[in-house]
């Protein structure tokens, strides 16, 4: 319940169990190893394992095989199904196959190589008949295309318009034979012969045309016997190309054993790692670490087991030390822990409101959701999933938060009246026709909300001895606030006095700490009491209930009155109209309940958790094997 | 048709314009950022999903009191009733809250939106609070449809 107790944990063992030990520790999952700072006597900090540089080498590869291999993956994933799990005897068989894996690396690797050589092949091919195109209808070998002993000849392109104008009237010279051979865009592809006595005029012509000539002197085919030619390479290529993709493509078979591989390594690698921060002698080893004090008995004995001559010292965290953090709560709430992770751990000493929260997040999700037929759809629909399917954990929580807030919205929307968009029955709460009554609940349950923050925050002031904090601070408000209430709703004056006291005990004591000069401290004092308009902003955010659960009723209304209208006409309208009504309802309860999550995550940070929420706790990471994908079961432990 | 009858449906028309717009202009961006996001860090996709229809609200909001416009001058009935001038300008103003407050919350809660998702490329952990961030923009949004909607329904016809 709520935060787990840690201990800090010294342990002395043989240097030779160290590798048992270490994979001990890592299948306990119980045990977050510390950075060590003392050096005491002969100890010294461990050299780095010889092994870490290789495994991480060997790691590294076999990620970039499973990315390369994945996309040739052809089995589906399960819809919402966990990851698949081996027991230990197929973890150490699958380890003895690491060099045949490697082995698949390496040859996936040179066909890597390959399908890029081919790949480059391939474009060098396409740029070569790319540049040929133009002069297709050349119909001589090019590389005859030369200069003689009084000629010159060129390929090359022009502006089309320069090349029009010599064509028609200006020639470049008598002595010069232009001809178009094709043209592309705005260019002319041109070839020219002309007299060497005439060859420095014609050039600087051409050049201040923008000419550019064209080498294709290489080429000794015509350019289509050569395009042929290129074709026939390309296709060439294309079916060594298909045939190395076909062969890579064989080796996804492979995956299954990379992926056990990729994460059995990390775990060794993690466990090497780990190996980096303990302190060691000749023949003994040292290791500083948190542990949760309900599991010390239990590691004790199985670390026991595996090496007899550890030992093992636990004792409380010390003064000033911030121990990680671990939720643990019972079953039934134990999914809620992701929603207050979700905002920030709380600090070690102070308090885990995953339990009490729980009731107001899911009542309140309910009434924003509001309607019986979605609320009864996923508490019976939703649960049939979580057994058929055994969603991994993370999910698992999710769809258990959302089953239960489908129970609270088949409560509120039963309430409400509204059964998928439809008023079956008289109703006797109704937020569209009867406004006021509904809000004031929501406003009502926000107070209650809000007291049991203030009550969390005295809880937690008196638990740690702090009598006179908990009136001052709490106290006070809870006061004024119900005096207020008491006020404005029974009439009764009694509710005057309560405010006003309160509201003295804040102006008095607010600015305890900040200063002794008793004015300031009156000034600080009024400055706190300022903060009652926070509580009137905090209790009106309440009125969201209201809005969201109207929203969720008056579309899932209109989505009902539009498919009214399609249905009367006829079997088509009919048709239509039912898959209308399962995408329009399925979109509204998504939507909505997105957005009920959301807003109800919200009233729980910023106006419950701000009444007395310490945030700032480091999350417990113990030393544990990695489960992308796959789950190593442990026998002993009795895991399935 | 009488004025009153077009103020209603002015009404109606501004909840949605405006409301939508906003919407659109935020989704719009936020999906933007969204696909920039993916791109580095696909594995946060599908938080990323989240943000992006955060600020889809409001448009639904302005729909949805458009159609309680709609519902109560029996538009969609067939035969619109009869409006007078004061209760059509009466139904244009309780329109008024979430067509405006609409449109620029959506845009801003866009753009927290975006600004939360570039948050969660680069720290997934932090998604909650990026989550947190946005949805307080909404607030008004649900405030504005609370005054509509009460504003909205309290015009007997």
């Amino acid at each position: 319940m709520a935060i787990v107790e840690m201990k800090h944990v010294d342990m002395l063992a043989l240097q030779r169990d160290r590798q048992a030990l270490l994979r001990a520790l890592q299948k306990l999952r119980c045990f977050q190893i510390m950075p060590q700072q003392t050096d005491e006597g002969s100890f010294s900090p461990a050299g780095a394992e010889k092994d870490l540089p290789s495994v991480e080498e060997t790691l590294t590869r076999i990620d970039w095989a499973i990315g390369k291999l994945h996309r040739y993956d052809t089995a589906k994933k399960p819809f919402l199904g966990d990851l698949p799990s081996i027991d230990e005897k197929q973890a150490e068989e699958t380890l003895q196959k690491l060099p045949s894996a490697l082995l698949t690396i390496r040859m996936l690797e040179s066909l890597e190589r390959r399908a890029g050589d081919l790949r480059g092949q391939s474009a060098r091919i396409d740029a070569a008949r790319e540049q040929l195109l133009p002069w297709l209808s050349l119909n001589v070998p090019l590389h005859e295309i030369h200069d003689t002993k009084t000629t010159v000849q060129m390929l090359g392109t022009v502006p089309k318009e320069a090349l029009d104008a010599w064509l028609a009237q200006e020639k470049l010279s008598d002595l010069c034979y232009l001809r178009e051979v094709s043209q592309q865009r705005d260019q002319a592809c041109v070839y020219m012969i002309l007299h060497r006595s005439c060859k420095d005029a014609v050039l600087q012509k051409l050049k201040a045309a923008g000419f550019a000539q064209v080498s294709l002197r290489d080429v000794y085919q015509t350019p289509a016997e050569r395009v042929k030619a290129l074709d026939k390479e390309q296709s060439e290529v294309d079916t060594q190309r298909a045939e190395t993709n076909r062969q890579i493509e064989a080796l996804a078979e492979h995956l299954d054993t990379l992926r056990k591989l990729y994460d059995l390594l990390t775990s060794k690698r993690d466990r090497l790692q780990a190996a980096k921060q303990l302190t060691e002698s000749d023949k003994t080893f040292f290791l500083q670490g948190w542990i949760p004090a309900p599991m010390a008995q239990k590691a004790e004995e199985a670390l026991k087991k595996v090496s007899p001559t550890v030992a093992l010292e636990f004792y409380d965290p010390l003064e000033g030390e911030e121990p990680p953090v671990l939720l643990h709560n019972p079953k039934a709430t134990a999914p809620f822990e992701s929603i207050v992770s979700g905002f920030a751990l709380p600090k070690s000493r102070s308090f885990d409101p995953t339990t009490i929260m729980m009731p107001f997040f899911v009542n309140f999700m309910g009434m924003m959701i509001s309607d019986a037929g979605y609320g009864l759809m996923m508490a019976l629909i939703i649960p049939i999933l979580i057994f058929a399917r055994k969603p991994a954990p993370g999910t698992k929580r999710l769809l258990w938060i959302l089953t239960a807030a489908g129970v609270a919205s088949l409560f509120w929307g039963a309430m409400y009246n509204s059964w998928f968009g439809f008023a079956p029955f008289p109703s006797v709460f109704d937020p569209v026709k009867n406004a006021m009554p509904v809000m004031m609940v929501c406003v009502a349950l926000g107070a209650v909300h809000l007291f049991v923050g203030l009550g969390v925050a005295m809880y937690v002031n008196i638990r740690d001895g702090k009598w006179l904090d908990a009136v001052y601070d709490q106290l006070s408000w809870a006061m004024i606030i119900a005096g207020v209430g008491i006020l404005l709703i029974l009439g009764l004056s009694i509710g005057q006095w309560m405010s006003i006291t309160g509201a003295a005990v804040v102006v008095f004591s607010a600015g305890r700490h900040k200063s002794k000069n008793p004015f300031k401290r009156l000034v600080s004092g009024l400055g706190a009491l300022y903060g009652i308009t926070g509580w009137i902003s905090d209790l009106l955010s309440y009125m969201r209930l209201f809005g969201m659960g109207i929203a969720t009723g008056v579309i899932g209304m209109v989505i009902n009155i539009l498919i009214g209208m399609v249905m009367q006409s006829g079997v088509f309208g009919i048709i239509i109209g039912s898959v209308v009504f399962v995408g329009g309802h399925l979109f509204n309860a998504a939507i909505n309940t997105l957005g009920a999550y959301v807003h109800s995550c919200r009233l729980q940070y910023i106006e419950f958790f701000s009444k007395f929420y310490e945030d700032g706790g480091k999350p417990f990471r113990p030393l544990s094997e990695t489960s992308r994908y796959v789950y190593v079961r442990d026998v002993q432990r009795g895991d399935t | 048709m009488s004025i009153g009858q077009v103020l209603a449906l002015l009404g109606a028309a501004v909840a949605v314009i405006g409301a939508g717009m906003g919407s659109s202009k935020g989704v719009g961006v936020a999906g933007e950022t969204s696909a920039g996001v993916s791109t580095e860090n696909p594995e946060v996709n599908s938080k990323l999903l989240v943000l992006q229809l955060l600020p889809a609200t409001q448009g639904i909001y302005g729909f949805l009191i458009a159609v309680i416009v709609l519902i109560n001058t029996n538009v969609l009935g067939g035969s619109m009733v009869d409006v007078t001038l004061y209760q059509g300008l009466g139904l244009l103003m309780g329109c008024l809250p979430i067509g405006f407050v609409g449109y620029f919350s959506g845009v801003k809660q866009g753009k927290v939106a975006a600004a939360a998702m570039i948050m969660t490329g680069q720290r997934p952990e932090m998604s909650g609070k990026g989550i947190t961030m946005t949805v307080m923009v909404e607030t008004y949004a649900v405030l504005a449809l609370l005054v509509s909607f009460l504003v909205v329904n309290s015009i007997k016809l």
